[in-house]
């Protein structure tokens, strides 16, 4: 029976990729006989753009609920809820731990799942991690040091983390005076799937080198330091990368980046604060408190999304999600981009213009869009009172180009594409609101947003998963969600003043995760 | 640029020039970003030179350099998924040509030209302001009378009047 099945979706499979020839072949002659470039034909295909019938899409709806169902009771749903196209990182749930100090972690309980340690200056855990030893659930371990100063792991001092043999998920600095053995201690986690360095001295070859011994890691972001080609080029040997972030990341020029063309399996590319983009950067308030957009500078020394990098990425045939976060960005880009692309982002990006709004439209496969209103991230939520900031980045916005353009790109792209999953990542403007209700989306991340923007989801039936991340400020803001019959999941973060036993009772059939705890 | 002019030289004696067009069509369709096209076909054309390719008339031509194009393409491909990809674009190439009884497929380009020759004049107009001028939905609506949406509801259907005509004389043949 299941071979059957199998066989059946390996026939469906073939089927789906020979009808995608086929209208290939059509555009390519079309486009001879006008004489124009075939990708003009292609993009600008007005079935690619709404291209679901509403019988295809009636059928997909019921064939979704249907699976739905069967799948809710045999208590797998969770299982069901839309397939990531990317690696995507865990929302793990269990006992949880903080602190910065030996003291505080001496405190977590015995099971603890998901730490995080800031390292302050002088604490022994700058020197050494033995005070993690006994934690060997950990499943997420972040650690963070604002300075090099704060850093002074021996490879001896390191080594505890290579007991930690659950841990899937790691973010951790690494200081000027890291070596290849230091690497070689990350190597020894088996089940380590994301990791996150913020650099402090260039990434090297041997490093690389030693990372490649990691048998599940399936993303790798870098934050901060600086790349040279051949060491992007060698990315290829790791054995599941499939996502992989640059984030302030140095020295990426044009030819660096297009070393990406060796990374044949990269599913995701995400660039974060690379290249100039003068209205993007930290205001001082919030240079002055650190507080820039994950606490890192803009890599001047970078390019962004050019023409040039986008061929090159036209070239990874695994490639299915780029987004890009107060990145620079040439208009060129978004048309030099491959078509296949189903997930695509841009925010935080106040000097991009409404046409890149409408370049989205183009891509035929897109089901899944980032966006946000334009300005700049705020790594606060509402009811935080820090009148201050805000003024300095109002004023700031105030300089960016005017945003209503861009909403109203936005609003028009929301209509032409029959997006999947959504995330807005900001309070959504009135006239993006308006559309949203008519997408046929199965999951919605909303960031920042108001109780007007939460009462969308009532309007959202098809909606299975949820996330709300620092918008929820008391229960009565969830009560929308009760009238979603088919959610599956809710996932919340940065909502501590609402309890999630009462969360739990309000939705008795939502599985709620809190990143909270 | 005397190599340049050797090459084209070399490529008009062997007669291949006329397949550039088929071998954009056939590359495209197996996946090609459309930015590759004009450099793969060149490389097609170079390798099927040094392989000392001789002309065996038409038909024995274009299976040649389809030939060489596919696997040039499969090279460049890494992944097993993605060279299956390319195999079946091919597989549905040669299941189109068994039906047509055309492996260039210029017969259906002949169709496809007849098919927009018949269309009415507006919504050849239509096409060739869209993808020729490569004006915007408004400017469209603008040009004639439409609303924006309507515009691509246009352009879709001139479309699939264009596939239907096509695929009608396939049928006839």
């Amino acid at each position: 029976m299941k071979t059957t099945q199998t066989r059946q979706v390996a026939e469906r499979a073939r089927a789906q990729v020979k009808a995608a020839a086929r209208a290939r072949r059509f555009d390519a002659e079309l486009a001879e006989l006008l004489d124009v470039p075939v990708e003009i034909v292609g993009t600008t295909d007005p079935c690619a753009a709404n291209g679901w019938s509403w019988r295809v899409a009636a059928t997909v709806l019921l064939a979704l609920t249907a699976t739905v169902g069967v799948a809710w009771e045999r208590g797998r749903a969770q299982a069901l809820l839309q397939e990531p196209a990317v690696p995507e990182r865990p929302l793990v749930q269990g006992p949880r731990g903080s602190g910065g100090r030996a003291g505080d972690v001496k405190a977590w309980p015995p099971d603890v799942a998901v730490a995080h340690l800031w390292l302050g200056y002088g604490t022994a855990l700058a020197r050494d991690l033995s005070d993690l030893a006994p934690f060997t659930g950990l499943r997420v371990l972040a650690i963070r040091a604002r300075t090099d100063a704060e850093l002074a792991w021996g490879v001896e001092g390191l080594q505890p983390l290579a007991g930690l043999r659950q841990l899937e998920v790691l973010e951790i600095p690494v200081g000027t005076a890291w070596s290849a053995a230091h690497f070689q201690v990350l190597a020894e986690l088996p089940n380590l799937r994301f990791l996150t360095l913020h650099l402090q001295r260039p990434l090297q070859g041997d490093d690389v080198a030693q990372l490649a011994r990691l048998p599940a890691m399936a993303a790798l972001v870098l934050r901060g330091g600086s790349l040279t080609g051949p060491v992007l080029r060698q990315f290829a040997t790791l054995p599941k990368l499939e996502a992989l972030t640059l984030s302030g990341v140095g020295g990426c020029s044009e030819s660096v980046l297009a070393e990406l063309g060796a990374l044949a399996r990269l599913r995701r590319l995400d660039l974060e604060n690379m290249g100039i983009v003068a209205q993007a950067e930290p205001v001082e308030a919030e240079r002055a408190l650190a507080m820039g957009p994950d606490h890192q500078g803009q890599a001047k020394s970078s390019v962004g999304l050019t023409a040039g990098v986008a061929r090159t990425l036209a070239g990874l045939p695994a490639l299915r999600a780029l987004v890009v976060t107060s990145t620079a960005c040439e208009a060129a880009a978004w048309r030099a981009l491959p078509l296949h692309l189903e997930h695509l982002g841009v925010l935080a990006s106040p000097h991009v213009g409404p046409e890149v709004f409408e370049a989205l439209a183009r891509f035929p496969k897109l089901q899944r869009l980032d966006l946000d209103s334009g300005g700049r991230e705020t790594r606060w939520g509402r009811g935080v009172w820090m009148p201050k900031i805000e003024a300095a980045i109002q004023a700031a916005m105030a300089l960016a180009p005017p945003r209503e353009a861009v909403w109203q790109a936005q609003a028009r792209l929301l209509e032409t594409v029959p997006l999947r999953e959504l995330r807005y990542l900001s309070e959504i403007p009135s006239v993006v609101r308006e559309r949203i209700p008519r997408l046929p989306l199965v999951a919605l991340t909303l960031r920042h947003g108001t109780p007007e923007d939460l009462a969308i989801l009532a309007a959202l039936p098809a909606l299975r998963a949820v996330t709300l991340d620092n918008c929820v400020e008391r229960l009565a803001d969830l009560e929308p969600l009760t009238k979603v019959p088919n959610l599956l999941r809710l996932d919340l973060l940065w909502a501590p003043a609402v309890p999630i036993a009462a969360v739990r009772e309000l939705l008795p059939n939502v599985q709620v995760a809190s990143a909270d705890g | 640029m005397d190599v340049v002019v050797s090459t084209t030289r070399r490529l008009e004696a062997g007669g291949l020039l006329p397949f550039a067009p088929m071998l954009r069509r056939y590359l495209f369709v197996l996946g090609a970003a459309p930015d590759r096209l004009d450099d793969l076909v060149q490389d097609v054309f170079v390798t099927a030179l040094e392989k000392s390719f001789e002309d065996r008339g038409p038909a024995a031509t274009g299976g040649l350099l389809r030939a060489v194009a596919r696997h040039l393409l499969l090279r460049a491909r890494r992944s097993a998924a993605a060279r299956r990809e390319v195999e079946l674009a091919h597989e549905a190439w040669c299941e189109d040509a068994a039906i047509d009884g055309d492996e260039d497929g210029d017969g259906r380009v002949a169709a496809l030209r007849a098919c927009l020759d018949a269309l009415p004049a507006r919504c050849r107009q239509l096409l060739r302001g869209a993808y020729e001028d490569r004006l915007g939905r408004h400017e469209l609506a603008a040009r004639f009378g439409l609303r924006p949406g309507g515009v691509k509801t246009a352009l879709r259907r001139v479309r699939e009047a264009l596939r239907q005509c096509v695929e009608r004389k396939r049928g006839s043949r």
